[in-house]
């Protein structure tokens, strides 16, 4: 996992084991079991989410944001590399380098 | 038609029973 580290459009992305999750009115609400924390993911976090239920490229990720929502490449990328970044910290899920594991 | 976009956030509430 990578910590302190720039996240890249090829770095892989899965989900971590041990939370329940749930739908509350439109938006992802999660419980990690590991922490005992409650996080409130919202619509489109909660869209995030599921995107990434296997590992999958960030890149990917990205483009299925993009054909769904009316954003540009450089706002959503610049906005999931953050909210990855901030699940990784809470250790909500794997961010890998893929280059890095060769 | 595209739905609207806004910057996804992580709302954290500790419920931690052992702390």
């Amino acid at each position: 996992m990578i910590k302190n580290q720039p996240v890249s459009l090829k770095h892989i992305v899965s989900q971590n084991e041990g939370n329940i999750v749930s739908d509350m009115d439109g938006e992802k609400v999660m419980l990690s079991i590991k922490n005992g924390k409650y996080y409130n993911l919202g619509e489109i976090g909660g869209a995030i989410w599921e995107l990434v239920e296997e590992p999958v490229v960030i890149e990917k990720v990205i483009n299925t944001l993009l054909s769904e929502y009316e954003v540009s490449h450089e706002e959503c990328k610049e906005h999931v590399f953050s909210f990855l970044k901030r699940l990784s910290e809470e250790g909500l899920v794997q961010l890998e380098d893929p280059e890095a594991a060769v | 038609m595209k739905k609207t976009w806004k910057e996804p956030s992580l709302e954290v509430l500790d419920l931690s029973m052992t702390k």
